[in-house]
C-alpha cells in the first residue's frame, strides 16, 4: 500500500471531527468518533514533528533516555505517554508553551479514552459536560487551538 | 470556598510552612484586589500557606507581578468581587495521592488561583480527581479547573500560566519535577 502525506491525513482527521460536531443530527457514536479523531490528529502531529513520520526517529536510544528521565519504563509498547513526555524537553518560546501543550493534549487523551471505552456514570462523572455534543464540541475546539502549535514543534534534540 | 482578605498590599512578608526536604517555592502573590467573602480568613488559611506544627517555618517574601491599583477603602461589591474556589478532593485516599503529590497539587492550585486573581479570571471550582488510562496502565491526579468564561478566554488563561509553571519547576528537586510531569495533570474547562 502506498504511504500518505501525514500532514494531509492529520488535517483530514480534524476536518472529519469538525464536520461531525457541526452536524446537529450527529449521534453519540459519531460524536465519540469526533472526540477520538480530535485527539489522534493532535497526537500524530506531535509524534511526527518530534520523531519523524511514524516516529521513525524514536530510536531505542532515545526511548531509553526518556524512560530513564521520566520513569516511563515498563509502559506498554505503543504507549503514547512515552512520546508525549518528550514535549517537556522542548524549550518554551513566545509561541510554544510545552507544559501547557502537554496538559492540553493530556485532556484530549483523556477524552479519547472516555469516548472509546466509557459508558457508565462512574467512569464519566469527572467530565464536566452534560452531553456528548457539548463534550465533542469542546474537545474539537481545544484540538483546533492545539494543532497549529503542534505543527510548529521542532524535532526532538538528538 | 476559600476566601482572602486583601488589606495588605503586595510584597507582603508571610510565613510559609516547609518540610525538611522541600524548598520554599516562589509563587506570585495572590492579590491586592478586594475579595468578598461570607467568612473572612487571613492568608495563613490558604492551603499552601497552611501552618503545620511539625514543619519549621520560614519567612518568605511573596513576589508579585504588577496589576492595576484598586481603592481598598470600600467594601467590595459587584465587579470588584473576586471569589476564590477552595480545592476539593473527592478521592483523597487514592494511592496516586501520596503526600508529595498532594503538596505539588496544592502548589499548582495556588499558582493557578494566584494568576486568576491577578487577572480577575473567574474560576468556578477547582477539583482534584484521578484519571486512570487503561492503555497506559497508569493513573494520574488531575487538577480540574472550571471557569465562567468562553473558550478563547479560558485558553488564553491556560497559556498565561506557563511561565509560572516553568519557574516553579526550575526550583523543584528532580524527583518532584518528574513526579509533577508524570503523576499530575491539569484541565481547564469553559462554558
Amino acid at each position: 500500500m502506498e504511504g500518505s502525506s501525514r500532514d494531509s491525513i492529520c488535517n483530514d482527521l480534524f476536518i472529519l471531527a469538525s464536520d461531525i460536531v457541526k452536524d446537529k443530527d450527529s449521534q453519540e457514536h459519531q460524536l465519540r468518533t469526533a472526540v477520538s479523531r480530535a485527539y489522534y490528529c493532535v497526537f500524530l502531529t506531535v509524534r511526527d514533528r518530534l520523531f519523524g513520520p511514524d516516529a521513525i526517529n524514536f530510536t531505542s536510544r532515545k526511548q531509553k533516555l526518556l524512560d530513564r528521565k521520566y520513569r516511563t519504563k515498563g509502559r506498554p509498547s505503543g504507549s503514547h505517554e512515552r512520546i508525549l513526555v518528550a514535549l517537556e524537553d522542548i524549550p518554551a518560546t513566545a509561541v510554544l508553551r510545552p507544559l501547557t501543550l502537554l496538559h492540553q493534549i493530556d485532556e484530549l487523551k483523556e477524552a479519547r479514552v472516555h469516548a472509546d471505552y466509557d459508558f457508565t456514570h462512574d467512569r464519566l462523572k469527572d467530565v464536566p459536560y452534560a452531553t456528548w455534543t457539548e463534550y465533542a464540541n469542546h474537545m474539537v475546539a481545544l484540538a483546533s487551538q492545539v494543532l497549529p502549535l503542534a505543527r510548529r514543534l521542532p524535532s526532538y534534540p538528538s | 470556598m476559600v476566601t482572602v482578605t486583601s488589606e495588605e498590599t503586595i510584597n507582603t512578608e508571610v510565613d510559609l510552612s516547609v518540610s525538611g526536604g522541600f524548598p520554599v517555592n516562589r509563587i506570585a502573590a495572590i492579590t491586592a484586589h478586594q475579595v468578598e467573602s461570607d467568612v473572612l480568613v487571613n492568608q495563613s488559611q490558604i492551603p499552601y500557606l497552611k501552618l503545620m506544627p511539625q514543619f519549621s517555618r520560614q519567612v518568605a517574601v511573596l513576589e508579585s507581578t504588577s496589576f492595576p491599583e484598586i481603592t481598598l477603602s470600600q467594601k467590595p461589591v459587584g465587579a470588584n468581587v473576586i471569589r476564590l474556589p477552595g480545592l476539593e478532593w473527592p478521592a483523597k485516599n487514592h494511592p496516586v495521592l501520596t503526600r508529595q503529590v498532594r503538596m505539588l497539587l496544592e502548589t499548582l492550585w495556588a499558582i493557578v488561583v494566584s494568576r486568576a486573581t491577578q487577572t480577575r479570571f473567574p474560576i468556578r471550582d477547582t477539583v482534584v480527581s484521578i484519571f486512570t488510562d487503561p492503555d497506559e496502565k497508569s493513573s494520574k491526579a488531575v487538577l480540574r479547573i472550571t471557569c465562567l468564561t468562553n473558550a478563547s478566554q479560558a485558553l488564553a488563561f491556560w497559556d498565561s500560566i506557563e511561565t509560572d509553571l516553568q519557574e516553579w519547576l526550575e526550583v523543584l528537586p528532580e524527583s518532584d519535577r518528574t513526579r509533577f510531569l508524570t503523576k499530575i495533570s491539569m484541565r481547564v474547562y469553559w462554558q
